[in-house]
């Protein structure tokens, strides 16, 4: 069978993570509303900011969250239909593809700092480095959350109850969210 | 609610083609205006379907799916104001 019964009306995961995902979303929708009020009241810096970034890293980088993002999907899936070691591994090639972010994003940063912008060089920079980096610490925080989740998982440690699976699953999901929106408002719209 | 293997592959197709469209919007020569309410679009209903199906909200209580989707919501709709006026 290829499908698995969520019960009706049941929040996934533990209740304490969705009042953490709202407050961290409330953060960073204050950080969104601020980069874009001062994109639009300082629009040729920002613009001639936006020039020296890499879409293609931006893309790159939103591919492999929202991938990383269906494998612990799945990853859930299988927990829910108590296979434990396919969550594990699903969870694993997850933590694999959102490396690929991690490694993209330092490139980016690399490569800027060599070319003289920092958290200094004007509010576009400060705006970018400050989220960015924001964000950046809160992929690095879901990456260290779901590797206990799929080592508890190898050992069977979800065979009861696989709330845990979900409250990692949800939080990693809210990392992905909060991608989507950066992705466009850094790279896309100039 | 059941939510298949297939449902989540088919959500995963949907989030990519909707992304790599997005990024392509960036290219095009079109009124700013346009560019920022199709991307826009492009946001809301990515998420919407991360909220919907990947998080498996569609089947928990309403207060909390309709939290995550005011946040989606206002933030596009918020910043697609302030981009475009």
């Amino acid at each position: 069978m290829n499908t698995h019964t969520v019960d009706q009306k049941r929040l996934p995961g533990d209740l304490a993570i969705w009042i953490f995902i709202l407050a961290e979303l409330t953060v960073f929708a204050a950080l969104f509303l601020m980069f874009s009020v001062s994109k639009s009241m300082n629009p040729e810096m920002f613009a001639e900011g936006q020039q020296t970034l890499h879409p293609l890293m931006g893309l790159i980088n939103t591919l492999s969250l929202i991938t990383s993002s269906y494998f612990v999907a799945k990853a859930v899936f299988f927990a829910s239909k108590g296979e434990l070691k396919k969550t594990a591994q699903w969870i694993w090639m997850g933590i694999a593809i959102a490396s690929i972010y991690l490694i993209t994003k330092g490139m980016e940063y690399k490569e800027l700092f060599s070319l003289g912008y920092n958290l200094r060089t004007n509010l576009f920079y400060t705006l970018y480095f400050f989220i960015t980096f924001f964000h950046f610490m809160h992929v690095l925080m879901g990456i260290v959350i779901l590797i206990a989740v799929a080592n508890k998982a190898k050992k069977g440690g979800y065979s009861d109850d696989i709330t845990g699976v979900e409250t990692g699953a949800s939080y990693w999901h809210m990392v992905d969210m909060v991608w989507v929106i950066l992705f466009p408002l850094i790279y896309v719209i100039q | 609610m059941q939510i298949s293997g297939k449902h989540l592959a088919g959500t995963w197709v949907l989030l990519i083609a909707l992304t790599l469209t997005s990024a392509g919007l960036g290219s095009i020569d079109m009124p700013r205006g346009l560019l920022v309410f199709l991307v826009l679009l492009t946001v809301l209903i990515k998420n919407q379907q991360i909220i919907d199906v990947f998080m498996e909200l569609k089947s928990a209580p309403p207060l909390w799916r309709g939290l995550m989707q005011a946040f989606t919501l206002f933030i596009v709709v918020v910043v697609g104001i302030t981009l475009i006026i």
